[in-house]
């Protein structure tokens, strides 16, 4: 089942002066529980198809369909609703709040959507021992190592269930052990739970267990790759 | 609300020196714009309470065009009844009645225009204590013939106590007042235009020689507290119609009551400087704390936070920052206000033989009112909400992208 259309998208920048296009006339689709890694050199316009996609960023031409709602429509107030309700967002690092614990981490979105107390509780158990640390439910941030971070990370964009996950680079900063792990625990979810991941990657480990592939260079499509596993 | 106050306290734990810098600057800043204006409103509390308790009051009451035309077409008779029914307010501490006018005064070869002020010794000599500027005889008694003379008269008609002094005047409905009064005491006030022309009587002998039979031209209304001036005055005025007149010392006082706005102005133009570089230090640190969190600004609002809930977050930290400070600053100056409240800083040399003079205490005590303190307050927090205003700005225009960018 398709949720993410996109058509003919195009999206420029002025930077001093000088016209950039970061993503030009791409034309994808993706289904649900789908595993895919977006690859390409730095400047291929990974991060910005990624912005794009998750209504970060309003683009030039073109249409952002999910689930039926065209992103190009709506407002900016609009779009931060759609992407508390649908979205799960990963970033490189350093991407939970310092001053909350790994617990009131994972649970900030719900806490956002005005979700009970007793459910918010209740998931961010099961996302802690779905991630492995639940003994580290207490600790802040600057506790964790970075793999922990993510994993916190991975476990917060799960909380309110959304339709599907973008992860920019998720690996980028980790060491290969907690690399290995945190990916692992992503395609658990995947395969378990259904869930929607995207990612953009350098990361030959990333592109190992992705079962599509998407090759961008200069913002177009390059390749468009079914990996067989 | 509380998440967001949970938030907000434990983001101000986050730079601990910086916090502590700013909520220093907004101690100090507070501690000294409020013993400053203590200090400063406590000289102008002692110096209202000696000017207005040596004669004029707080409050007068007359007929309606008194204070223009001072004169006897303007005297309203006076009587106990009227009396109870004036204590419209528990604020009023006291009413004390006088049948003021002007006579010719004279002594030997000596004359000179004066103020002649009937008096109730029981209620005068409570509200003015003016048995306490007595220099020399004796003060009058309720039904004392005589009269009491302030000390700069006397001594320009060359009397003492126990001489004799004639007074000339026209009294009420056109008709001719004189009369003899022994001297039964001299005092000394304050002020030197009082000093050089009063001269007391009791109101029966005042209103006997003017002829003025149960009549008064003022009625000075004493308050339990200066602050409920404004709110009594139009209660008596409401209560006694537009026959009369209820004026405060503003009124009464112009030109003092210009001198205190002036001055007292002056002092909130020196607050309102120390104010504005607090202001620009919360505004800086507020700066900083935003463009060290744009990234983090960025990633909540990618994951859905709307920038309303950002800015009341940023708003939170900073009002609580400021409480901080308000309350550490007044903490910190109550102490000081109590103890030279109850230990005024004594002058000494010319200055104090000057207020002394002039009847004052030579001493300034600070003062300890509520309102002021209260107000200290406000102006941070009226300070902090502007400096927010281009923060709040700035976070609702935050491009995530943008601030996910590093």
């Amino acid at each position: 089942m398709e949720i993410i259309s996109l058509k003919n998208l195009t999206k420029t920048y002025r930077e001093d002066s000088i016209e950039v296009t970061a993503v030009s006339d791409i034309t994808l689709s993706f289904a649900e529980g789908e595993f895919t890694a977006i690859v390409g050199p730095s400047g291929s316009g990974k991060t910005t198809l990624l912005n794009l996609i998750g209504g970060l960023d309003a683009p030039t031409s073109g249409e952002i369909v999910v689930n039926g709602t065209n992103l190009a429509r709506l407002s900016s107030s609009q779009l931060t609703d759609f992407r508390l309700w649908n979205v799960g967002f990963v970033f490189q690092a350093y991407n939970l709040i310092p001053v909350l614990t790994a617990r009131e981490n994972i649970e900030f979105i719900m806490h956002l959507q005005n979700k009970p107390v007793h459910e918010r509780r209740k998931r961010a158990s099961e996302l802690l021992q779905a991630v492995g640390l639940a003994d580290r439910a207490k600790s802040r941030p600057s506790k964790l190592s970075g793999g922990q971070q993510q994993r916190v990370a991975v476990a917060r964009a799960l909380a309110p269930r959304p339709r599907f996950i973008l992860a920019d680079e998720p690996t980028a900063n980790l060491d290969s052990h907690s690399a290995e792990n945190l990916l692992e625990m992503m395609e658990k979810l995947n395969r378990e739970e259904n869930i929607t991941f995207i990612f953009s990657t350098h990361d030959p480990r990333v592109m190992k267990k992705a079962r599509r592939i998407i090759t961008l260079e200069d913002g177009k499509v390059l390749r468009d790759e079914q990996m067989h596993k | 609300m509380k998440e967001y106050l949970k938030m907000a306290w434990r983001n101000l734990g986050r730079n601990r020196r910086r916090t502590a810098i700013t909520t220093a600057s907004v101690l100090f800043a507070v501690f000294f714009a409020t013993v400053e204006q203590s200090f400063h409103l406590g000289i102008w509390h002692n110096l209202l309470e000696n000017v207005l308790h040596s004669y004029t009051g707080y409050l007068q009451i007359h007929a309606s065009g008194y204070q223009e035309n001072k004169n006897f077409d303007y005297t309203f008779p006076w009587n106990e009844d009227t009396e109870k029914a004036l204590h419209v307010s528990k604020d009023i501490k006291a009413l004390i009645p006088r049948l003021e006018s002007f006579a010719l005064a004279s002594s030997g070869e000596r004359t000179k225009p004066v103020i002649v002020a009937g008096i109730d010794p029981g209620k005068e000599y409570g509200f003015s204590h003016l048995p306490e500027k007595l220099a020399q005889g004796k003060m009058l008694e309720p039904e004392d013939q005589g009269a009491l003379l302030s000390r700069r008269l006397a001594e320009y008609l060359k009397l003492k106590v126990g001489d004799t002094l004639l007074m000339i005047s026209q009294g009420y409905a056109g008709t001719s007042a004189a009369g003899i009064f022994p001297v039964r005491g001299i005092v000394r006030l304050p002020a030197p235009e009082w000093d050089n022309q009063m001269v007391y009587l009791t109101l029966p002998t005042a209103r006997q020689f003017y002829s003025a039979e149960n009549m008064l031209t003022t009625l000075v209304v004493d308050l339990r507290n200066p602050s409920t001036l404004e709110k009594t005055a139009g209660k008596l005025s409401h209560t006694l119609g537009s026959h009369f007149e209820v004026l405060t010392w503003k009124q009464m006082l112009t030109e003092l009551y210009q001198q205190y706005i002036s001055d007292v102005g002056s002092g909130y133009i020196l607050l309102g400087l120390l104010y504005l570089i607090i202001g620009f230090g919360i505004f800086g640190t507020l700066m900083m704390m935003l463009n060290e969190r744009r990234y983090e600004l960025g990633v909540m609002t990618a994951v859905g936070m709307k920038k309303r809930k950002i800015a009341v977050l940023i708003s939170t930290e900073v009002v609580l920052l400021a409480f901080l400070g308000i309350l550490l600053g007044i903490a910190a100056a109550l102490p000081v206000m109590l103890w030279f409240h109850h230990h005024p800083v004594t002058l000494s040399g010319t200055m104090a033989k000057t207020m002394e003079i002039y009847g004052m205490e030579p001493e300034i005590p600070a003062l300890l009112e509520p309102g002021f303190i209260f107000k200290q307050g406000i102006a941070v927090l009226l300070l902090t909400f502007m400096a927010l205003v281009w923060p709040v700005i700035s976070v609702f225009r935050l491009s995530p992208v943008k601030a996910l960018r590093r």
